[in-house]
């Protein structure tokens, strides 16, 4: 037996222990250089390299001084920005890296293995922010991902979410007409790819082909395209993908600051202004706060020929933020109201088979030669309106890890205005989600070479109709836990991935209107992760993944019944559908931080096991408008394979070259043909040439780029069976430019930038835009962009 | 350690997800869509225009799926008028400048006049709710084809039975005895 005694020593020995692993690090340094062979254990041939750049051009800095105050050691960065530290042991470092010009700024790294950081710092006029490591380059994960931030973000502004997100090879967007579009990832959407709307799992009526996310994208300071399954981190239905739009971080320095943007285009003749406030109180610095709100409008939209009557769009969003943070604790509430008005192509609203017969062999919208541009919106239109409500909460728990907590409320309402003949003030549709999602994630410090977050999740939804039964009642409730956990050693990272979701879906359906049937289902499933990352050295790395997720059917697919107008077809929900089960397996080569050549090259292959989709009918369903094709919800085996390549390539001093490829394959393999509605091969390259900016000038970061995108004809489209009621367009090549630079009016930036789409004026039609029957894509179009970012704790110095 | 597990931490979390998943009550139940407009048939009821013949009113209602058959007098002229199920006619009439039927036969089988006393819109445009028709010879059979168009804005001199939105596509089988 052992005595008390005895048990305190061991106690003590090993706390002793402990401490000097925490100080290893520190010790090992004081005995650097020198490669330390006999103490592979140790870990200390570790390297941390990567580029100093500006956060907003990505210039590289040169000559930038990057020093390690745990080791006393500093360097510089290189002709092309690039730094490097050799010989270093594992544990947490301060990176300070100083530059003329620059706010200085640290960057905490935790080295288990080699690592890349790339260091990003921000210009002095607009300093004192706090500062996150973030970076293309900066690889994570071994599962491809991309993020949009900085100079990249702010040359979307003004397009809708979708089509900001299109400059990432293998992402494209689902359209119906030039107002609605959704995100598409290697060639799945709406219910298969996840949106996270702040840390909060967007719910709206997201399974519709013609429903738009409702989320402001002037919101975000960054967004990130995790492309494949992602079922363990953010739970099931994420077969396709997610995107995480993220807002910054609420400032940590006192006074107010800001940005303002003014944004107009030709064409739809589009206005749109959005400002963001935030602060940050002196007396009180743990409190921060943001006030955000977008204004936007734009009329009928211009193909090289004609105007597209009723494709006005209007929208106004605000969110409000507020955040109370210390160093071991803090909470944060989130408000956000997204409300629009969309307008739907007037020609595309047919009454039956025969009239998209008809608007087929028009070839152009009957009404063509007399549309004239107007900003009124009459029907058909769709008006939407968002809320979401959320509160987060963090606990660093000493060295025990972090807890954090988050709760979102939101609430989606849907009208959908018809054309009707007794003209009522009712919508024809009207569809009300109300979703509670709550998520509880411990990340624990790491463990060895071990780091892991564990979680719970649930969300609990309700949906109600009114005016149309096309989609029923229902109510869900899931709950989910998982648990993720990587290991990093030297060259090497693995991570795996566990998670078990469950979910109740009660349906309250009328049968033929009369008879309330109440179905139940139960779905439960288990989602994994396998991965590996290797990093070669010489900015090189690999990365392999294989994971698995699942998605439930929706109440949609279930139980939907009717004529679905814009698709001129009857869509019957099937009762006995199973789970989809989805398994992703995708090999990456990341190739960065390099002075000419840098690019990321990703295969990957997804099949879906009981994939969901609409199969025709033998036979047509008659009504008093004609004779429908009828279709029904189905399951089949289905493959999905493709290749994502980005590429740039520095020709000189500020001229960049940049190419993005997506190409994919889809087959259905029960029925051994393609799977319709997939994205055509697409290329997108682009010259960019940035001007040296000369300091003190009035002028700084100055830019211009020409560039096209190429999206061949989809010729795998099904063989088989008649799905399609018009071939797939040909394909199209658009011309693109834009320039900018930032105006210093005294010592006020004022960034300026003017973006031309489809610059050569070509009529084209899209394969994935829904009302490629009835009219052309956009012609020409010119969007000038003003950013004015204003910071009046300056003015006061 | 301990200390920093605070019990009303956990207590907060967990009570958090409960409330969050338990708060909604569940005890609503769908009402039934009040259809705004529901047509199910269109009647077509053909009177001879001479009254004197001693010729039959010629009826056949159309329903979604079926093709109900109109027998007609040889060479005859009929004052055909078109009526629903749910007095769709009126709102039709009101709305006359948007809407426009349109009707398909063989020449051979019937001849349809639109321009008839009565049936036009305020534009002075056809409305086709009542129609002149003139039966072909004896033994002759076909199918008549009658469409409402809605056409908001659109209806001019030029749009035909392509343009707008078809509200009713009716077929009948016409037969000359």
């Amino acid at each position: 037996m052992l005595k008390l005694e005895d048990v305190l020593k061991t106690k003590t020995i090993f706390f002793a222990l402990a401490l000097l692993a925490l100080q290893a690090p520190v010790l090992r340094a004081q005995s650097l250089p020198g490669p330390v062979a006999e103490d592979a254990e140790q870990d200390c041939g570790l390297t941390i390299s990567g580029k100093v750049l500006d956060h907003d051009t990505r210039e590289p800095l040169i000559g930038a001084t990057i020093y390690l105050p745990e080791l006393d050691r500093a360097t510089m960065s290189d002709a092309y920005g690039n730094y490097h530290f050799h010989q270093i042991c594992r544990g947490a470092y301060t990176l300070q890296v100083k530059y003329l010009g620059y706010e200085e700024e640290q960057f905490a790294v935790r080295l288990t293995a080699s690592a890349t950081r790339d260091l990003q710092l921000h210009a002095s006029p607009r300093q004192l922010r706090t500062v996150e490591v973030t970076g293309e380059h900066l690889r994570e994960q071994a599962q491809t991902q991309q993020t949009i931030s900085g100079r990249e973000l702010e040359q979307t502004r003004g397009l809708a979410l979708a089509e900001t997100l299109k400059g990432i090879a293998g992402v494209t967007t689902l359209q119906t007409g030039p107002t609605i579009s959704k995100p598409v990832i290697h060639g799945l959407h709406s219910n298969r790819v996840l949106l996270l709307n702040n840390g909060v799992r967007q719910e709206g009526q997201q399974w519709g082909a013609e429903h738009a996310p409702e989320i402001d994208p002037f919101i975000a300071s960054e967004m990130k395209v995790i492309k494949g399954a992602a079922g363990v981190r953010y739970g099931a239905d994420a077969i396709g993908g997610v995107v995480l739009v993220e807002p910054k971080a609420l400032p940590t320095s006192p006074g107010i600051r800001g940005d303002l943007y003014l944004l107009g285009s030709t064409n739809n003749r589009q206005m749109a202004t959005s400002a963001t406030v935030e602060g940050n109180f002196e007396k009180l610095p743990p409190l921060s706060w943001r006030l955000q709100g977008t204004l936007r409008k734009a009329g009928n939209a211009k193909t090289p020929d004609y105007y597209l009557e009723n494709t006005g769009m209007r929208e106004q969003n605000f969110s409000a933020a507020l955040g109370y943070n210390k160093e071991k604790y803090g909470a944060e509430l989130f408000y956000s109201r997204f409300s629009t008005e969309l307008g739907v192509l007037l020609e595309s609203h047919i009454g039956s088979v025969q009239d998209l017969m008809y608007a087929i062999e028009r070839g152009r919208p009957s009404n063509a030669d007399n549309a004239e541009f107007t900003y009124d919106i009459g029907r058909p239109y769709q008006d939407v309106q968002h809320d979401l409500f959320k509160a987060k909460g963090f606990w660093q728990l000493g060295e025990a890890g972090k807890l954090e907590f988050v709760y979102g409320w939101q609430r989606n309402l849907r009208q959908e205005y018809d054309m009707r003949r007794r003209v009522s003030q009712a919508p024809t549709l009207e569809l009300t989600l109300n979703t509670h999602t709550t998520e509880a994630t411990f990340e624990h410090k790491p463990l060895g070479n071990l780091t892991g977050l564990v979680g719970i999740s649930t969300i609990y939804q309700k949906n109600t109709y009114r005016y149309s039964d096309f989609l029923p009642y229902f109510t869900g409730t899931t709950a989910g836990i998982f648990a993720t956990e990587t290991w990093r050693k030297n060259r090497l990272q693995l991570e795996a991935g566990l998670r078990y979701d469950y979910k109740h879906l009660l349906v309250k359906k009328l049968e033929n209107n009369r008879e309330l049937i109440k179905p139940e289902y139960e779905f439960s499933n288990l989602s994994g992760t396998l991965a590996a990352m290797y990093d070669v050295g010489y900015h090189l790395t690999f990365g392999l993944i294989a994971t698995s997720a699942w998605r439930a059917p929706g109440a949609n697919e279930l139980f939907s019944e009717g004529v679905h107008h814009s698709a001129a077809a009857y869509e019957s929900g099937n009762p006995n559908l199973k789970s989809e089960q989805a398994y992703n397996l995708e090999f990456s080569v990341d190739y960065f931080s390099n002075p000419r050549l840098n690019g990321t090259l990703s295969l990957y292959h997804n099949y879906i096991r009981d994939y969901i989709y609409l199969r025709p009918l033998p036979d047509p369903v008659l009504t008093i408008r004609g004779a429908f094709p009828a279709f029904e919800y189905t399951q089949a085996n289905a493959t999905l394979s493709g290749i994502d390549l980005s590429w740039d390539y520095r020709l000189a001093t500020g001229l960049l070259l940049e190419s993005k490829t997506s190409l994919l394959y889809a087959r259905n393999l029960d029925t051994d043909d393609y799977l319709i509605y997939m994205p055509a091969n697409r290329f997108d390259n682009s010259l960019r040439y940035e001007f040296a900016s000369g300091n003190g000038g009035k002028l700084t970061d100055a830019y211009l780029s020409v560039g096209g995108v190429y999206v061949a004809k989809q010729r795998r489209t099904p063989e088989k069976t008649e799905q399609d009621f018009a071939p797939a367009p040909d394909g199209y090549f658009l011309l693109q430019a834009e320039a900018g630079t930032t105006i210093h009016l005294g010592k006020q930036p004022v960034e300026v930038g003017i973006t031309g789409n489809n610059l050569l004026n070509t009529a084209y039609r899209d394969y994935l835009n829904k009302q490629r029957y009835y009219a052309d894509e956009l012609g020409r179009m010119l969007l000038l962009r003003v950013r004015i970012p204003f910071d009046f704790s300056n003015m006061k110095k | 350690m301990k200390k920093l597990f605070r019990p009303y931490l956990t207590i907060f979390l967990l009570g958090a997800l409960f409330i969050s998943t338990t708060s909604c009550s569940d005890d609503d139940d769908p009402e039934p869509i009040k259809e705004e407009e529901n047509i199910t048939s269109m009647t077509l009821t053909l009177e001879p225009v001479a009254t004197d013949k001693g010729i039959q009113t010629a009826t056949a209602t159309f329903t979604a799926g079926s093709t109900p058959t109109l027998s007609l007098v040889p060479n005859t002229q009929y004052t055909a008028t078109i009526t629903f199920n749910d007095k769709i006619e009126d709102e039709i009439r009101e709305e006359a400048v948007d809407h426009e039927f349109f009707f398909n036969a063989p020449e051979d089988v019937l001849v349809v006049q639109k321009v008839v006393p009565d049936d036009f819109d305020s534009n002075g445009r056809p409305v086709g709710l009542k129609t002149r028709m003139l039966s072909g010879n004896a033994g002759q059979t076909g199918t008549l084809k009658v469409t409402l168009k809605h056409q908001p804005g659109l209806k001019n001199a030029d749009s035909d039975v392509t343009v707008g939105e078809t509200d009713i596509e009716a077929s009948f089988t016409v037969n000359i005895q």
